[in-house]
């Protein structure tokens, strides 16, 4: 097969970008940990929740020494609870899931976002080194209310935070 | 090259600067450049006109020097 | 004479009459949807900013179901089936082989798309207990009128039947003629099987869960599974819209250019590595889903990386073939035969607009593809941004720009007027520049995407250098200067057809590629071998996250209560 000489140099550099692409993003996973959402938060009965060991009551928890878990509802158009509160300086990992249609829970201005899925349990993990407040949009049309679906994170000095409620 | 510009060459020139403008104080944040509104106003009136005279100039010289594509536009 | 040249001198419809009528049919309905799309386009754009807002919130989602679906089902793929057709036709040079079948998928796809428009439409009526106002994407539990899914059966089984048109055609000239596929043939066929395999997906999840489901026959559906087997034919389908925009760029814009096309080898291996490629990258939409292994979501971004490679590999083709065409009409220097390309031409500048909106579409895919910066920009105005410039420009422009060349050919009548189909694809560019960059702006800083209202009560967006205002204001400044171009060409076209036939005849003869198929290997004309690749690419993509899928949840669930019913969540909140 013919090909001119300028499109081999082009092909290589082509695919030296692309292999470079894949790199970073396994530099991202390996490096940088920056794990993706994925099966281990497990499945749950979307139509029990209020019967759910973990989904029963929303709300955040003290699991460890600076380390905390929250558990999100999402539901048309609202999350519970809200707002969330959390001490700065933690490592805080989400556990969110759908009370009906899908949903999406992003922290604005962060890069903690994940689809929402009735029956599946999203779970992430993430760092809050300071005080601050966050707006939390559900990302995902679920229903005419959908642009109302709104929620807030605060991430509280560590000499405020007063407990594990909310 | 020698063609003159056409009429229809300006545009497509002009429609290409239309990115650089809408990023114009973007661009010059990259270089340490704040730019408020006003300034950033100027700077890309001043920008298309260069462009429009630089056009204007190409076409006067290419229209001296030009042998074969004096019909322009 | 190579079977690549059909004889200037005779018009697409004088040799081809039943097949035009077929054609413009097809292009027809493609503008109309365009036309509907456009309108509901700029509703959207202005509501959005909160310029506009004669809608209630609530039907901006039927609005944006309509704008969707009208523009990315109907607009691309009538074209697709109208500019396959003729270049089955042409490159072959034969007729199709029966008129009324070709007339029987071109009313199949109408009917479909009828059926589905009037469920959409349904949702502005209050009073009508029909909508379906589930986006283009209609993810479960968001249920439509079961007229939506089988308008959308019905569609997809036409593009069946043309596909099975344009092969028997094939079937019959490869009985009578020895040699390639001729390269605009081997474009349609390749696209179409990666049609066949993508569609699957989405007929098994419309035809055993959705349809049953919105009949009431089943309960409910697995949301996650219904998903994942949309995207299965959800990225696929972004290619299906590509394809015959490459198609253009490969066989008609070197012509248009002045020159011709540089390598015809590339251009197959080009066709073939989409086939192969297309399907077993779905996943990649649902990087953040939960239920999805990570070890899935990395095949996914791995194969989607590679899925550059075609394209990459067109940009080089297509600029040097306008390079070449450029040369030949005397442009000289480095860059200095840029001057010499046939600017005033709106089918050549629409094209070349197109192709470089393309390749900045490409960047933003790139940051999309990249599975972990993908978490910054998932479901944020970041991505309308992105395919706004892919199937929104790439593919919509060069469209537009098409329509101007095959015009005469397609009707015997000149374009009403060139300067206006100038200015109308400039500004096409100039709209869709300040639209989609305000949009990757607006995803940047967490701005979502499908919402009626994105101002919120309990914090504001922090833009960074620039305001969101500033951002609202590129956003419905483009949204009008693209709503505009929308009417110039629709206008620019209908009065072209009101003028007087033209006398004589036009050159529309495609010139052979300078690199010819003969210096290819005839394996690349193997259609079966690269089927089986493709379908073992997507084995190997799908089995195992579909099998954890459902072996989790079930065929039918973990789902809930459908939406929209009587407020039933209300029961789960007490």
């Amino acid at each position: 097969m013919n090909v001119h000489t300028y499109e081999k140099i082009w092909l290589v550099a082509s695919l030296f970008l692309i292999v470079g692409f894949i790199a970073t993003v396994v530099y991202g996973a390996a490096g940088a940990g920056i794990a993706m959402v994925d099966a281990s938060g497990g499945t749950v009965d979307s139509t029990s929740l209020s019967e759910n060991e973990r989904f029963g009551e929303p709300g955040v928890e003290r699991v460890g020494d600076g380390e905390y878990e929250v558990t999100v509802v999402a539901r048309q158009f609202m999350y519970q609870p809200d707002p969330i509160r959390v001490p700065a300086d933690s490592r805080v990992t989400f556990y969110v899931t759908s009370a009906d249609v899908i949903h999406g829970f992003q922290v604005v201005g962060t890069n903690v976002n994940t689809m929402v899925i009735p029956g599946q349990v999203a779970k992430i993990t993430v760092d809050f080194d300071e005080p601050a407040e966050y707006g939390i949009i559900c990302n995902e049309y679920c229903g005419q209310g959908h642009h109302d679906m709104e929620g807030k994170l605060v991430v509280v000095p560590e000499d405020e935070y007063g407990g594990d409620d909310a | 090259m020698s063609g003159r510009i056409s009429r229809a060459g300006l545009l497509v020139i002009l429609a290409f600067l239309v990115p650089v403008i809408v990023e114009f104080r973007t661009l010059a944040a990259l270089f340490g450049v704040s730019l408020s509104v006003g300034q950033y106003l100027v700077a890309v009136t001043g920008l298309v006109m260069a462009v429009l005279l630089a056009v204007t100039a190409w076409n006067l010289r290419a229209g001296t020097t030009a042998d074969d594509h004096t019909g322009g536009a | 004479m190579t079977s690549e040249e059909l004889p200037g001198e005779e018009l697409f419809l004088d040799r081809f009459p039943d097949e035009a009528q077929v054609v413009r049919a097809s292009l027809w309905s493609a503008f109309v949807a365009l036309g509907i799309g456009a309108l509901a386009g700029i509703v959207q754009a202005l509501h959005r900013v909160g310029y506009v807002r004669f809608i209630d919130s609530a039907d901006y989602y039927t609005v944006l179901t309509l704008h969707g679906v009208l523009l990315v089902i109907s607009f691309t793929i009538f074209f697709l089936v109208g500019l396959f057709t003729w270049a089955v036709t042409r490159s072959l040079d034969r007729p199709v082989e029966n008129i009324r079948f070709t007339w029987a998928w071109y009313l199949t796809m109408v009917a479909g798309t009828v059926l589905a428009g009037v469920a959409i439409l349904g949702g502005f009526v209050d009073s009508i207990p029909i909508s379906a106002d589930v986006l283009f994407t209609f993810y479960a539990p968001l249920q439509a009128h079961p007229l939506f899914y089988a308008g959308l059966a019905v569609f997809i089984i036409g593009t069946w039947l043309a596909g099975f048109d344009w092969f028997r055609s094939w079937w019959i000239w490869r009985s009578e003629n020895d040699g390639r596929i001729p390269l605009q043939t081997f474009m349609v066929l390749t696209s179409m099987l990666m049609w066949y395999i993508a569609t699957i997906g989405v007929a098994i999840s419309v035809v055993f869960f959705l349809l049953p489901w919105s009949l009431g026959i089943i309960d409910q559906v697995n949301p996650l599974l219904t998903r994942t087997l949309f995207w299965y034919f959800g990225h696929p389908v972004v290619y299906f819209w590509l394809m015959p925009a490459y198609l253009l760029w490969y066989t008609v814009l070197p012509s248009i250019s002045g020159g011709r096309l540089f390598s015809d080898p590339l251009a197959r291996v080009v066709f073939v590595l989409f086939l192969i490629l297309s399907t077993p990258v779905g996943i990649h939409h649902q990087y953040l889903d939960p239920g999805i292994a990570e070890g899935f979501k990395f095949i996914a971004m791995t194969n989607t990386m590679f899925l550059l490679l075609p394209s990459l590999l067109t940009a080089f083709t297509v600029v040097a073939s306008m390079e070449h065409g450029a040369r030949q009409r005397g442009g000289e220097g480095y860059l200095s035969w840029l001057g010499a390309l046939p600017w005033r031409d709106p089918a050549f500048t629409g094209m070349a607009l197109a192709g470089l909106m393309f390749a900045a579409g490409g960047f933003s895919g790139m940051v999309n593809a990249g599975m972990n910066i993908n978490y910054l920009i998932h479901n944020t105005l970041w991505v309308p941004g992105h395919f706004h410039l892919t199937v929104g420009t790439a593919v919509a422009l060069t469209f537009m720009a098409a329509t101007y060349w095959l015009l005469p050919q397609l009707t015997r009548r000149r374009l009403y007027s060139r300067t206006i189909g100038l200015f109308q694809v400039v500004m096409w560019f100039v709209g869709m520049v300040l639209m989609s960059n305000a949009m990757h702006r607006a995803g940047l800083v967490g701005i979502p995407r499908r919402t009626a209202e994105p101002q919120y009560d309990g914090f504001a967006f922090d833009a960074g250098l620039s305001s969101v205002a500033e951002l609202d204001a590129q956003v419905a400044i483009g949204g009008t200067l693209l709503f505009v171009s929308v009417v110039l060409f629709l206008g620019n076209l209908i009065i072209s057809l009101l003028e007087d036939p033209m006398e004589g005849t036009v050159d529309r003869s495609l010139p052979p590629a300078l690199s010819g198929p003969e210096d290819s290997p005839e394996v690349l004309d193997n259609l079966s071998l690269w089927v089986a690749i493709a379908l073992l690419l997507v084995l190997l993509a799908y089995s195992l996250p579909i099998g954890a899928i459902v072996a989790d949840g079930g065929l039918f669930g973990p789902g809930t209560e459908s939406y929209p019913v009587v407020l039933s969540w209300l029961e789960v909140v007490t």
